[in-house]
């Protein structure tokens, strides 16, 4: 099932990826493609999941991918809005604790305020 | 949610597909009025032993005959996944190293602990030059 990615690299530092639809074995080259083309000087990577309907093994393999791509830099990937079943699978793989995981809009938008003046 | 009639595709060469299966599982879950969560499990579940089967198969796309069912009955749902592929048991894979922290696993097994941990009951036999795996998962109905 198709998948659509908005990425906005509009704050130095900082992209953000919305994913709409579905990251399963089909699409998850797409991912992989557009996080592969982020800037290297990008520290943080924000996962949007609010739209995202599932995710399977491969696109889990891709979001771990990036992850060891970010913290081999110092940087991170952090995930936010994820539905119940998403969540799920996350916990099942116990990745949770290897990501910083926002509960609100609010509460990430604080953290990215913070992370932009340690950035200077 | 409602009991809908139980569903039977046939997907044959190009048309056996990781998308077509989703979008039959898809409609299932819709009839059933199953609440997200769940139809995101079952969606999960048919995208790694789609995948998986077409993968390690071996045979050419235009010979794959993949066949999709999925009941409700007594408060269970069963997914059951036929094709044609040479023997292969998807449940035979080996754990992931979930120990690790995820910088340090090898990636692999995730898929089938995946189906595990989303289905209640997993059984696979060869029948009739046919792989059959079929799960089920507990629903309230």
């Amino acid at each position: 099932m198709p998948l659509k990615i908005d990425v906005d690299a509009n704050k130095p530092g900082i992209t953000r990826v919305a994913l709409v639809g579905s990251l399963d074995s089909d699409t998850a080259p797409q991912l992989e493609k557009a996080l592969a083309a982020i800037d290297a000087a990008v520290l943080l990577v924000v996962l949007d999941m609010k739209e995202l309907a599932f995710i399977s093994s491969a696109g889990l393999r891709v979001v771990f991918v990036a992850l060891k791509r970010q913290e081999a830099k110092g940087g991170e990937v952090v995930v936010t809005n994820m539905s119940e079943g998403v969540k799920k699978v996350f916990e099942i793989v116990k990745a949770l604790p290897n990501m910083n995981v926002f509960a609100s809009v609010k509460e990430m938008d604080e953290y990215l305020a913070h992370f932009q003046k340690k950035q200077g | 949610m409602t009991i809908p009639p139980p569903m039977l595709v046939r997907f044959q060469g190009s048309d056996a597909t990781t998308a077509n299966a989703l979008q039959a599982v898809q409609e299932f879950a819709e009839r059933a009025g199953l609440p997200d969560a769940m139809r995101s499990d079952l969606l999960v579940v048919t995208d790694e032993i789609v995948s998986n089967l077409l993968k390690y198969g071996g045979l050419p796309r235009e010979r794959v005959e993949l066949e999709v069912r999925a009941s409700i009955e007594q408060g269970a749902l069963t997914l059951q996944f036929a094709d044609n592929g040479r023997p292969f048991d998807p449940l035979s894979a080996p754990p992931p190293a979930l120990e690790l922290p995820v910088k340090q696993r090898p990636i692999g097994g995730l898929g089938i602990h995946l189906v595990r941990s989303l289905t209640d009951k997993q059984r696979y036999a060869r029948s009739d030059g046919r792989n059959v795996l079929v799960l089920t998962r507990a629903v309230g109905l």
